[in-house]
């Protein structure tokens, strides 16, 4: 199961530049500047932009812990991490992965 | 100087111009007083509407504005419209028939230029549906010649309340029409100290229309404009403009083809604007989000695994297909002479991949993951009224550089340089290439020389003599070469037999135009099809209508006259599609799904067809079959090759192409294509398909070897043609006829079908509905039925 771990790639895809990273670190979407269009979850490599039913704009982790409080068996932990040692950006090395 | 291009190796760092704080080009800043100039507009006219959302696709009306009265006023959409002519380039088409006339022409003050984008555009979930279809009366080719472009105008157009917009007329002075989505207002109004270079007025506007002084707002408004170039010249294009919020430039994206903006600097445009307050994913109002997100997931995730081992599109876009063309002798060298050519390797993408900006989402509407609208920046301008500026240049795209190879100008810094001036003066870089690289041969033989052109030495590789021309053109230089220049191909041809300077066959073998428009970027010397392909469109020589090459000649897939024109069948009817909802073709085939490999029919991928009929199904509401798209299409095309006829511009004569299209027209071509190299293609086909003895072949002198080919691929054409005509239900002189149409279901045009029927008694009468094919021994016209069209 892959969690998003706030690398930020699909703040380069978002063409309405409406995915920012905040001051705390986490990566959301701003949903006035959300276009609906899809990119990022097409281009998430974790797979963990997600798109649900009935609502058009995408949905991530925003780091809010719910999920940690809800697991049964304590398997979740939120954990603090430097920005840098997670930031990702695409550099489309010509030919290249 | 510096220096020779080097390769790209591991060590290579994209060029990337990202800081802390985003994306740093290094462009040069202006300081304007956007305010003061604000000022200085006078409103000519004024119209309040209500503002209305889109239904399905549809807003249901088109906003008509004409700058000689000032009138502005709504028009409806009816269901017959949509049936009938879906959206687009079919309501563009509709609404000039409306409006104009047989005798109209591009400068008549009651020509029109109409833009529209279509039902899908302005949907975001999939990639490439932001597309603005525009047609006018052209210039060059006196019918109508549409062109579509990118950008933010089309979606815009829509969500502020029209499916199209319809501009007739001329106004008196410069005037800007400003379409504010966001307060439900039109106004025609007066700009005298705007720039017009279209990289300077989209700025000037984007930041005077915005709403407030963010990014977000600024990325709200589009500009459409064209340039000094289209002043005084026929190449004029209309720029699109669509805001780069990383970039902080009004980004650029072209009507090329045509002259529309040649029309609308005629009609005194200065520019459109469209401002939106907000828009999202369901702005479109599709019936099924969640299938229109679907399909448009499925279709990034493929662009995300696959583009990168396929075309590279999202780090050079169309770029990446100059070093293919020139593989396979397919890249248009020195006029067309020539396919391929050893300097071209400085042409090949990973030169341009050195200059462009990588990392950004560089797609030309939201949504597309093709993203292939690739940038140079803080690029410093070496000529001309800009130089020692650093601007943000838009492209190359394959066309331009092909182009920069047509006319042998093989420096990328050249073609970057070129194709700055090109967009910003508003001048085609499909037909400057093509006319220019005409000029050049015309200048090789002698027919042009310094003195005839204005003190110009136009021969190919002088990049400096080409930019030095434009200058002139954009400057309204009164030398007579650079004003029949600026003309394009047809009118120069026509000046030089005038003038007696050279063989008119020479001429009009050489220089690649038909119907007055220029050729685009392809060697279509040994295909066969695509000689079809750019002869029997409705515009003119565009490829945006067929691109068979790889089909007919790579891979050998449609080898008889029947399997060509039923190609020149679906395909010219599968593209224009694109053009009546408003989306781009690129995502349909220049990446291929991992499903192809297995397909019936690979050519059409079809799970991309399917993913078009699903897109369509998802935002009407009701199931839509690929073949129901076919239909849509085969109406509008048609009525297109109607209007055409109606123009004066339809018939067999008129899809004539240069022989330079067809085969070699000098000895020099014929030799360099017909040597050990190329395995003596040619005296194979003499012996081959012409049945001349081999012994007989090795012994002919090349001039008679010419004139054997000639003759024998004049007849390939001409028997091709043939085969078209039929296969598209239409009489052997090319009209489309009474019973097709009503077929199609034109029942309630009357006057179109008068019209049509009258054309086909005259041609009846002249003995013109007769096969164009020489068909000998052995051989068949498409049917034995000469009066197969009347029944």
């Amino acid at each position: 199961m892959e969690v998003c771990n706030h690398c930020g790639l699909c703040m380069d895809v978002c063409q309405a530049q409406a995915i920012k990273r905040l001051a705390n670190g986490t990566v959301v979407i701003d949903k006035n500047l959300c276009v609906g269009c899809q990119a990022c979850v097409g281009f998430c490599p974790r797979g963990v932009m997600r798109k649900a039913r009935e609502i058009i704009m995408p949905f991530k982790c925003i780091s809010c812990g719910s999920c940690v409080r809800a697991c049964p068996n304590g398997a979740l932990e939120l954990v603090e991490v430097e920005v840098e040692d997670v930031r990702e950006v695409v550099y489309h090395k010509q030919g290249e992965d | 100087m510096k220096g020779p291009e080097k390769s790209i190796t591991k060590e290579h760092e994209p060029v990337t111009l990202r800081t802390p704080d985003g994306f740093e080009t290094g462009n040069t800043r202006h300081e304007w007083d956007l305010a003061a100039m604000r000022a200085q507009h006078k409103i000519l006219a004024e119209y309040s509407y209500e503002k209305k959302p889109v239904q399905r696709g549809y807003v249901g009306r088109t906003l008509y504005v004409n700058l000689s009265t000032n009138e502005i006023k709504e028009k409806p959409v009816s269901e017959d419209m949509k049936k009938k002519f879906t959206g687009g380039k079919g309501f563009d088409l509709k609404l000039l028939w409306d409006g104009i006339k047989p005798t109209t022409r591009w400068d008549s003050e009651e020509n029109e230029l109409v833009m529209a984008g279509g039902l899908l555009c302005g949907g975001t979930q999939y990639s490439g549906m932001g597309k603005c279809l525009a047609a006018t009366v052209s210039p060059s080719t006196d019918i109508i010649c549409d062109s579509n472009a990118g950008g933010y105008f089309a979606p815009y157009l829509k969500f502020s309340g029209f499916d199209a917009l319809e501009i007739q007329g001329k106004a008196k002075e410069d005037v800007i029409v400003f379409i504010d989505g966001k307060d439900g207002k039109v106004t025609i109004e007066t700009a005298p100290l705007e720039e017009i270079d279209a990289h300077l007025v989209s700025e000037q506007l984007t930041y005077a229309y915005a709403d407030g002084d963010t990014e977000p707002d600024r990325q709200k408004v589009a500009v459409v404009s064209a340039g000094k170039g289209a002043d005084h010249s026929y190449w004029g294009i209309l720029n699109i403009s669509f805001y780069d919020p990383r970039r902080k430039v009004a980004r650029l994206k072209q009507h090329g083809r045509g002259g529309l903006g040649t029309v609308f600097r005629n009609k005194k445009m200065k520019a459109i604007v469209t401002r939106v307050d907000h828009f999202d994913g369901l702005s479109n109002d599709p019936a099924d989000p969640d299938n229109m997100a679907a399909v448009g997931i499925k279709y990034n995730k493929e662009m995300r695994d696959l583009d990168k081992s396929q075309c590279n599109m999202r780090v050079v876009g169309t770029g990446n297909i100059v070093e293919v063309m020139d593989a396979y002798d397919l890249l248009p060298s020195e006029n067309y002479r020539f396919g391929t050519f050893p300097k071209a390797t400085n042409l090949h993408s990973p030169n341009f991949y050195k200059r462009f900006t990588q990392v950004v989402p560089d797609g030309c509407w939201h949504g597309c993951t093709m993203a292939c609208a690739k940038a140079v920046d803080g690029f410093t301008v070496m000529t001309g009224p800009y130089k020692g500026q650093k601007v943000t240049v838009d492209g190359p795209e394959y066309e331009n550089s092909a182009g920069c190879a047509n006319m042998g100008l093989w420096d990328p810094d050249w073609v970057v340089e070129w194709n700055f001036y090109c967009d910003t003066y508003g001048l085609d870089t499909i037909s400057v290439a093509t006319g220019v690289a005409f000029y050049m041969e015309m200048y090789e033989y002698g027919i042009l020389n310094k003195e005839r052109c204005g003190g110009l030495e136009m021969v190919f590789g002088n990049s400096e003599a080409v930019l030095e021309l434009m200058h002139r053109i954009a400057a309204g230089d009164q030398d007579e070469f650079v004003q029949v220049a600026g003309k394009g191909a047809r009118r120069v041809k026509d000046w030089l037999i005038e003038k007696g300077w050279g063989d008119p066959e020479l001429i009009n073998d050489c220089g690649m135009e038909a119907k007055g428009l220029e050729f685009s970027e392809y060697v279509t010397k040994e295909s066969l099809a695509q000689q079809g392909g750019y002869g029997l469109t409705n515009k003119g020589p565009q490829h945006d209508e067929a691109w068979l090459i790889f089909m007919d000649m790579v891979n050998n897939q449609i080898p008889t006259f029947a399997d060509k024109a039923e190609a020149l069948h679906y395909f010219p009817m599968w593209r224009t599609w694109f053009g009546l909802v408003g989306l781009c073709k690129l995502p349909w085939n220049d990446v291929t799904p991992l499903s192809n490999a297995t397909a019936d029919e690979p050519a059409k991928i079809p799970e991309h067809v399917q993913n078009y009929a699903d897109i369509m199904s998802a935002t009407l509401g009701r199931e839509v079959k690929p073949a129901d798209l076919i239909e849509m299409s085969e109406r509008v095309y048609n009525w297109q090759r109607a209007m055409n006829i109606w123009m004066g511009r339809g018939k067999r004569k008129d899809d004539w192409i240069p022989y330079r299209a067809m085969g070699p027209v000098t000895e020099l071509e014929f030799l360099s294509r017909n040597n050990k190299l190329w395995d003596y293609r040619y005296d194979k086909q003499l012996v081959e398909d012409l049945g001349l003895n081999k012994e007989d072949v090795e012994k002919m002198q090349t001039g008679e070897k010419m004139k054997h080919l000639y003759k024998y691929r004049q007849d390939q054409y001409q028997k091709l043609t043939d085969a078209v005509y039929y296969r598209r239900g239409w009489t052997q002189n090319g009209v489309p006829t009474k019973k097709k149409m009503i077929e199609l279901g034109f029942v309630d045009e009357t006057e179109m079908l008068a019209m049509l029927q009258k054309t086909i008694d005259e041609d009846e009468a002249a003995g013109l509905n007769k096969w164009g094919g020489n068909y000998g021994e052995g051989e068949q016209p498409p049917t034995n039925d000469p009066d197969y069209w009347k029944k």
